[in-house]
C-alpha cells in the first residue's frame, strides 16, 4: 500500500514537472520568435528615409512610413487584429504594446546614450538608429502558482555610413 | 514479496515520465534549430529580394540534418520565389512571404501505453511570417 501511495504522489509531482517543462519550452520559443519580430520591425522601419534630406547629406527617417511598416509587420507576424489584439490560434493572449524610437540627424546629436525605459537596456548610438521595443504580455503557464513577468523584447537597427 | 511486485508495477508506470522529459527536450531542440535556420534563410532572402533556389536548398539540407526521422518530401516550403523590391513608401505587396511546415513525428515517448497510433502521435509545426525586401529596383 505504501509504495502505491508514494507512487501516486510521485506521479502527481512528475506530471507537474512535465507541464512546466512543456510550457517553459514553448515560452522560450515564443520569446525567440518575439525577438525576431522586433528585429523585423526595426529593420523595416529603418528602410524608409527622407530622400531630399539624404541628398543634403543628412540621414532622416521617414517616421510615417516606418510606423506603418512596424504595425503591419506586427499584425502579420504575431497574428493580430487592427487593435493589436491576438487572434485565436496564436501563443500570445494579451494586446501587444510597442514603442518605437527614431534617432537621426533631425533630432539627435551623436554619440547619444539611449536607455530603454521598459528594459533599462542602454546603448550608445553613434549613427542614425531605429529602436523598437515590443511587450507581448504574460506567457502561457498552466501551473497557476507561477507568476511570470511580461515578455518584452527590443531591437535596434543602425544605419552605418561608409567610412573611408 | 507483495511489496516488490507492487513496486515493480509502480516503477514501470513512473518510467513513462523520464522518457517523456527526454522526448520533450529532443523535440524542443529540433524546433529551436528550425527557428534559427528559418530566420537565417529569411535574412538571406531579404537581401536577395526573394527565396532563391540556393536559399531553399540550404534550408532543406539544414532541416534534414536536424530532424533525423524526416525525408525531403515531409518538409513543405511555401515561399516567395519572385523578386520583391524596396521602395520609398511602405507597400505590403512588396513583402516576402514564407511558410515552412515540418511534421513532428514523435510527440509522446510511449504512445502504445496510451493507446495512440503513429498517425495520432504527430503534428505539423508551422512557421509563417512576412519580411520586407532590401533589394533595390
Amino acid at each position: 500500500m505504501k509504495p502505491l501511495i508514494v507512487g501516486l504522489a510521485l506521479a502527481i509531482l512528475y506530471t507537474s514537472f512535465m507541464i512546466y517543462q512543456q510550457d517553459n519550452n514553448q515560452f522560450i520559443r515564443a520569446l525567440e520568435d518575439l525577438k525576431y519580430v522586433a528585429d523585423e520591425c526595426s529593420d523595416s522601419a529603418s528602410l524608409f528615409y527622407n530622400t531630399s534630406q539624404f541628398g543634403k547629406g543628412k540621414k532622416t527617417f521617414n517616421q510615417i512610413e516606418g510606423k506603418k511598416a512596424i504595425k503591419d509587420i506586427l499584425k502579420k507576424n504575431l497574428n493580430l487584429d487592427d487593435t493589436l489584439t491576438p487572434l485565436p490560434g496564436g501563443y500570445w493572449t494579451e494586446t501587444i504594446e510597442y514603442d518605437v524610437y527614431f534617432f537621426d540627424d533631425s533630432n539627435t546629436t551623436f554619440p547619444y546614450l539611449f536607455t530603454d525605459p521598459k528594459t533599462s537596456y542602454s546603448k550608445t548610438l553613434t549613427e542614425p538608429t531605429v529602436i523598437v521595443t515590443v511587450n507581448a504580455g504574460k506567457p502561457r503557464f498552466r501551473l497557476s502558482f507561477l507568476n511570470p513577468s511580461d515578455a518584452i523584447r527590443s531591437s535596434a537597427y543602425e544605419y552605418e555610413s561608409s567610412k573611408f | 514479496m507483495k511489496n516488490i511486485i507492487t513496486l515493480s508495477a509502480v516503477i514501470i508506470v513512473l518510467m513513462i515520465f523520464p522518457l517523456q522529459y527526454a522526448m520533450e527536450q529532443h523535440n524542443n531542440h529540433n524546433l529551436s534549430m528550425l527557428q534559427v535556420y528559418v530566420n537565417n534563410a529569411k535574412e538571406k532572402a531579404k537581401i536577395a529580394g526573394y527565396f532563391t533556389p540556393e536559399i531553399i536548398d540550404e534550408l532543406k539540407t539544414n532541416l534534414l540534418n536536424v530532424f533525423d526521422n524526416l525525408n525531403e518530401a515531409d518538409i513543405i516550403i511555401n515561399v516567395t520565389t519572385t523578386p520583391k523590391y524596396r521602395k520609398n513608401v511602405y507597400d505590403e505587396r512588396e513583402l516576402i512571404h514564407y511558410r515552412i511546415e515540418v511534421p513532428i513525428k514523435k510527440v509522446l515517448a510511449t504512445p502504445t501505453f496510451w493507446g495512440l497510433s503513429e498517425a495520432d502521435n504527430q503534428y505539423k509545426y508551422v512557421i509563417e511570417n512576412y519580411t520586407t525586401s532590401e533589394l533595390l529596383p
